[in-house]
């Protein structure tokens, strides 16, 4: 390969050194990590005192506060949070119709965003899942510091691949994703919603994304405004995603737009419904402005992207 | 070539036309399965059309902002501004000196007082607001007073011209008086032709003609060649023409009557020369002064107008016109071999010098003229038919620095060189004994580059009128005219007409730049009330 990745994302040296993953407290977690979770465990952070009990580990015994209880048989032990390892799994709806607009393609945002994602949860001793929606491959997964790379390999992929956009988009493959979706803590999903989920696989995926104490984040991608503009007129249209409109130039009008724009907040809402099942994190949408300068768009993106947060303020979303 | 025009402009119409009408490349959409049917288009869209680059009303807001403010940094930012029917008067008032001669019972100025006071009268009379601005003019244009400041008027020990006037009525309009009328009053005649102002002048001349007679300019002389003496010249003038005043000279050698002669071509017009009196502090006097006392005195400071100063070192004799003199400032006449001239030659030590060769030593001989320069001060009284019978030799010697050649032979070589500062020359010794006409040709090559470095020149003295008390009236030759006749004057229409102001646009730019500042506020913060809400 020659030239830049397009796939990095355009962030100022020492970024992503300052971001750390923010999956809320109730996602589950796994192992030994960088994450204080609200369960008992090891780590150096006190929690509160507890009686001691025969069988714990002598070592817990804090001997200043059992001499303070006054009763010589009453000892009492620290208790301390414990440092749990998270797993996110991105997934990136890859199909062909997610590289428009042209000049500032949803599906580059999403993968800058993926990389990013991976970036700070290997950074921080996180495992991550990397997966496409409609999109080629097996999902992929890593840990710690491979996390980058896998992801940089995953979106270069990703991004290699064109596909047909004229043609409606293959329907996903919800098992795999199921299937992968087996160790994550968070399932973060990156699209512009606008696919036709008539099988109901999406939806399968989405729900399965909040089973087991599971929680689904979607990144939603709004690129309306960008493309719409400049719009009303007499236009030539290319089917997308066997959406066409014959031969010949067509008039579009402001009224147009208008139905379009309402339809999509209708199918977008019917989504959120269809998909609630308790685990739903579903913040406003990345909106593209009317010019729209996609490493621009993404860095002003980056302090307001869900789960990441800046590393010096601590707390839960 | 009409044809092969007609057919570029012909293909060039239809590639555009060929542009126009092509349609744009076919637009993909990510939400194209959410779009309603498209109604089919009934013509072809244009490729090119003309559509604001921005549909954001701010940004046109701030655009319209910043032209605001840039144009009003422009120039010519003013705009003629009408009020209803006024009179504005500006009364431009001559205080010169000659304005204080005898006119009647007062003098010329309380006789354009009362004029001014009439044109005002007739202005009130008429109807309608009046407001009035008095300029008076001496020397210079004083700042616009009110009409009552009339009385306070006063002549001047300064001369006026009429061009300082006519300046003065038609300046541009200012303050709060707008202009509708203009009039000078003065003792001068009107010009031929008014320059445009804001308004038509009314010219006023005043004053009955009356004898004078005036010192109108003086000049010193110094020696010439041919031996005459350094001169102090005198230029007097009596308006009408009439008999001779007497001009006396008053200094360090005392008190002396200077002969006046007529100059014959500029009647009443006279004209004194009289050998140069020597450096010092002078006065002349001319009785009988006439009507005017400011140009019956002047000052003179003359100085040592002595004869060329000329370090002189060749074997003819100096000429008589000359002074012998030594030292870097006089002009060194010497061979060009000798170690004076060599001196004089180098740029470090370079000095006034014409230097010479014996080139005329022996005759002449044959040579032709070759590149030469138009110097009517070095060759204008040469016969270069028979320079170039009987040329000299020519310059022994490579041309000095500084120097560049004047008159040279068919092979280049000099005959005659000049440097320009300082002055120096180059040119053959003169041989009065050669034979032929070549001792004639050398003396005149030489005594014509010689005058033409210490020539005879006259200086022009810095007139110094005085008043008998010894105070100075600078400009007072433009006053010495006292006896000119009196021209019909000007219709004088006072009546009122609507003003003619300028008033500046920056302001009302700056305004309307605010104003799109301040609607780009509001609508930034309407929009943020619309989206909270």
């Amino acid at each position: 390969m020659s030239g830049p990745d397009p796939t990095a994302p355009p962030l100022p040296p020492g970024v992503i050194d300052r971001l750390v993953l923010d999956l809320g407290r109730r996602v589950p977690a796994h192992g030994m990590g960088g994450h204080l979770r609200r369960r008992l465990g090891q780590s150096l952070e006190f929690r509160d005192y507890q009686p001691y009990a025969a069988g714990q580990d002598i070592r817990r015994v804090d001997w200043r506060a059992s001499l303070r209880t006054g009763r010589r048989d009453h000892w009492v032990a620290r208790r301390y949070e414990a440092e749990a390892r998270l797993r996110l799994m991105v997934v990136v709806d890859a199909r062909p119709a997610m590289r428009l607009p042209v000049a500032a393609p949803k599906l580059l945002f999403a993968l800058w965003v993926a990389r990013l994602a991976a970036a700070v949860a290997g950074g921080g001793q996180d495992a991550v899942t990397l997966a496409g929606l409609f999109g080629p491959g097996p999902p992929v997964a890593a840990e710690g510091r491979r996390a980058a790379a896998v992801a940089a390999s995953f979106a270069r992929d990703l991004w290699a691949v064109p596909g047909d956009l004229a043609s409606p988009p293959p329907p996903p493959d919800d098992r795999a994703l199921i299937a992968a979706m087996e160790p994550a803590s968070t399932v973060l999903l990156i699209s512009d919603l606008l696919f036709e989920d008539s099988g109901g696989r999406v939806r399968e995926i989405a729900r399965a994304a909040q089973r087991a104490h599971r929680q689904l984040i979607v990144l939603e991608l709004d690129s309306f405004a960008a493309e719409a503009a400049g719009l009303p007129g007499i236009r030539l249209f290319d089917p997308v995603e066997g959406r066409g409109f014959g031969p010949g130039a067509r008039t579009v009008a402001v009224q147009d737009l208008a139905a379009a724009r309402a339809a999509i907040d209708t199918h977008r809402a019917g989504l959120r419904a269809d998909w609630g099942r308790g685990g739903l994190f579903w913040p406003p949408p990345v909106v593209w402005p009317e010019v729209p300068v996609l490493a621009d768009l993404f860095a002003r993106s980056v302090p307001h992207l869900p789960a990441l947060r800046a590393a010096t303020a601590r707390g839960s979303r | 070539m009409l044809a092969l025009a007609v057919g570029v402009l012909g293909a060039g119409g239809w590639f555009l036309w060929h542009l126009l009408r092509r349609p744009e490349a076919p637009r993909v959409l990510s939400f194209a399965r959410f779009l309603p049917d498209l109604a089919r288009a009934e013509r072809p869209r244009a490729r090119l059309t003309l559509r604001p680059p921005l549909r954001s009303a701010a940004f046109w807001l701030r655009m319209a902002a910043a032209v605001l403010l840039l144009a009003a940094l422009g120039a010519g930012l003013d705009r003629p501004r009408t009020g209803g029917p006024a009179v504005g008067l500006r009364l431009v008032v001559d205080v010169s000196a000659s304005m204080g001669v005898a006119d009647g019972a007062g003098t010329r100025l309380d006789t354009a007082l009362a004029v001014a006071r009439d044109m005002l009268a007739q202005a009130r009379a008429a109807g309608g607001p009046v407001c009035a601005r008095v300029v008076a003019v001496a020397a210079g244009a004083g700042p616009p007073l009110g009409e009552d400041d009339l009385a306070q008027l006063a002549p001047r020990a300064e001369g006026a011209g009429p061009s300082v006037l006519v300046a003065a009525a038609v300046a541009p309009v200012a303050g709060d008086c707008p202009l509708t009328h203009a009039a000078v009053l003065t003792d001068h005649r009107r010009p031929p032709v008014l320059p445009d102002g804001p308004v038509p002048v009314i010219w006023r001349q005043v004053g009955v003609p009356v004898a004078n007679a005036g010192i109108v300019a003086a000049a010193e002389g110094t020696g010439s060649l041919s031996g005459g003496g350094a001169v102090l010249a005198v230029e007097v003038a009596t308006w009408p023409p009439g008999a001779a005043p007497s001009l006396t000279l008053t200094g360090p050698g005392g008190a002396r009557d200077l002969p006046l002669v007529p100059l014959p071509d500029r009647p009443g017009h006279w004209a004194a020369r009289v050998p140069h009196p020597g450096a010092g502090r002078y006065a002349l006097t001319l009785a009988p002064g006439g009507a005017l006392a400011a140009d019956d005195r002047m000052a003179l400071d003359l100085s040592t107008a002595a004869a060329p100063a000329v370090d002189w070192r060749l074997p003819q004799p100096m000429p008589r016109g000359l002074a012998a003199a030594s030292g870097p400032g006089a002009l060194l006449v010497a061979a060009i071999d000798s170690a004076e001239a060599r001196a004089a030659l180098d740029p470090a030590t370079a000095r006034p010098v014409i230097a010479v060769w014996p080139g005329w030593d022996g005759g002449g001989r044959p040579r032709q003229i070759g590149a030469f320069v138009e110097a009517p001060d070095l060759t204008g009284a040469l016969n270069l038919d028979v320079f170039e019978a009987e040329a000299p030799l020519p310059l022994p010697h490579p041309l000095p620095p500084g120097f560049s050649a004047v008159l040279t032979d068919r092979a280049g070589q000099v005959f005659l060189a000049r440097r320009g500062v300082p002055p120096g020359l180059l040119l053959p010794a003169p041989a009065p004994g050669a034979p032929g006409q070549a001792g004639a040709l050398s003396l005149v090559l030489f005594y014509q580059g010689l005058a033409a470095l210490a020539g005879q020149g006259v200086r022009p003295l810095t007139p110094d009128w005085r008043l008998a008390d010894g105070t100075p009236v600078p400009g007072a030759g433009l006053e010495g005219d006292t006896a000119r006749p009196l021209d019909d004057p000007d219709p004088v229409d006072l009546s009122p007409r609507a003003a003619v102001a300028r008033a500046p646009v920056w302001p009302l730019l700056v305004v309307l730049a605010l104003a799109c500042l301040l609607a780009e506020r509001a609508l930034a913060l309407w929009s943020g009330v619309r989206r909270a809400v």
